[in-house]
């Protein structure tokens, strides 16, 4: 009998570790201590990327964008897709297509289907999405590229001879999209199965799962 | 089944009080872990929804007991996941389906819970997404580890506890 108890015990030990896990309750310890050089480096990078981001809001002239907020309030449950459900429809205006971001300037999806009250959202992490890109460093992204959906997002068809790196920028080209919206960056490269392409494989700065909220750039009519 | 030593204890007769009540609490922690992505590791998700029916597949003998679980399902989908109504009716399909032809199976409630879990997982994904079987195949054996893995200690845990003796379900 006491074997039951122990079995039970360690599979409710499993479970508590799991939620720990989810939350970063054990696992994000590490992080608290950091000593204060790392801090300093931080509070520059930081800086540095609050700068960036001012330069890059100046350039794509997208503080003039209309905005709509949503919140997120279903996720698609099983892991075929990754659609987002959010709390805003047709009668605060949605229209198929809009584009979604995650935070501002970031390409989260577009939207797919409105009703009266709510909107399903397709994200990037989903499958079924494929959409033009760019890749490049710095203000001159320029090799194209076709980002195909799933739960890390990859880059495709990119020629051999294309300088790509760790760390390049991939902006959206999409005629469905705004132009020049920031997706990820470059995480690992990989030649494809075909000699004359290689692949590359995207890493976004934000969690999908983890969103609350979402922003819609209303009024947007691209071509799908 | 050989005796009533070989009979279970909760889940013994068709609709006792107490075995509607495990079945509900098991069923609506169900849809509140696969809603909230509770147990993802990695990104994928184990389908707990399916698990559960599968789980009633295994352990339920009588018809109307199963009907009225699946009904539950059903209906409780309707609170947590309102808006993929497909995905639900699959699983149901699949387990309707698992049920009346479970006579087929081994008789050995761990083999059987792995069959039916491994079959139903790829019929569902099958059904629901053709194409995500065909272009993720890692991702779905992942999943496939997942849900029996889950499934066998759900019923290791359930024969353990619930059951006076393992034995045969099939009756």
């Amino acid at each position: 009998m006491a074997k039951k108890y122990i079995i039970f015990f360690l599979l409710l030990a499993v479970l508590f570790l799991i939620f720990f896990y989810q939350k970063n309750i054990f696992f994000g310890l590490d992080k608290i201590n950091l000593s204060s050089q790392a801090l300093t480096d931080l509070r520059l990078e930081n800086q540095g990327l609050r700068q960036e981001i001012k330069v890059l809001q100046d350039k794509l002239d997208l503080k003039s964008q209309p905005y709509l907020t949503a919140r997120v309030y279903s996720r698609y449950p099983f892991d075929d897709n990754q659609t987002l459900i959010i709390n805003i429809g047709s009668k605060d205006g949605v229209k198929v297509g809009w584009p979604v971001l995650a935070a501002e300037n970031y390409l989260l999806g577009k939207i797919i289907s409105v009703k009266a009250d709510i909107s399903e959202v397709r994200t990037i992490f989903s499958p079924d999405w494929k959409s033009e890109v760019k890749i490049g460093q710095g203000n001159l992204p320029g090799i194209e590229a076709v980002l195909a959906g799933g739960r890390q997002p990859t880059l495709e068809l990119i020629p051999a001879d294309a300088k790509i790196n760790l760390g390049d920028e991939v902006i959206s080209a999409s005629p469905a999209l705004p132009l020049g919206l920031f997706v990820g960056k470059i995480s690992e490269i990989t030649p494809e199965p075909a000699a004359s392409l290689q692949q590359a494989k995207l890493r976004t700065d934000y969690d999908p799962n983890k969103l609350g909220k979402v922003f819609i750039i209303s009024g947007y009519e691209g071509i799908n | 089944m050989k005796g009533s030593t070989n009979t279970l204890s909760v889940f013994k007769g068709t609709l006792s009080v107490l075995k509607i009540l495990t079945w509900a609490i098991f069923i609506i922690l169900a849809f509140v872990l696969q809603a909230n992505h509770f147990f993802a590791v990695r990104g994928i998700n184990p389908n707990l929804i399916l698990l559960m029916i599968f789980l009633g597949v295994i352990l339920e003998r009588k018809l109307f007991g199963f009907l009225f679980l699946i009904f539950t399902v059903i209906l409780l989908s309707f609170v947590f996941l309102p808006f993929w109504p497909k995905g639900i009716f699959i699983a149901a399909g699949l387990g309707l389906a698992a049920f009346l032809l479970k006579k087929f199976l081994t008789g050995n409630v761990f083999f059987d819970s792995l069959i039916v879990i491994f079959l139903g997982t790829l019929g569902f994904y099958l059904i629901i997404n053709f194409h995500y079987l065909i272009s993720n195949p890692i991702a779905i054996i992942a999943e496939l580890f997942y849900n029996m893995t889950l499934g066998i200690s759900a019923i290791f845990l359930i024969t353990n506890f619930f059951y006076e003796k393992e034995d045969r379900i099939k009756s």
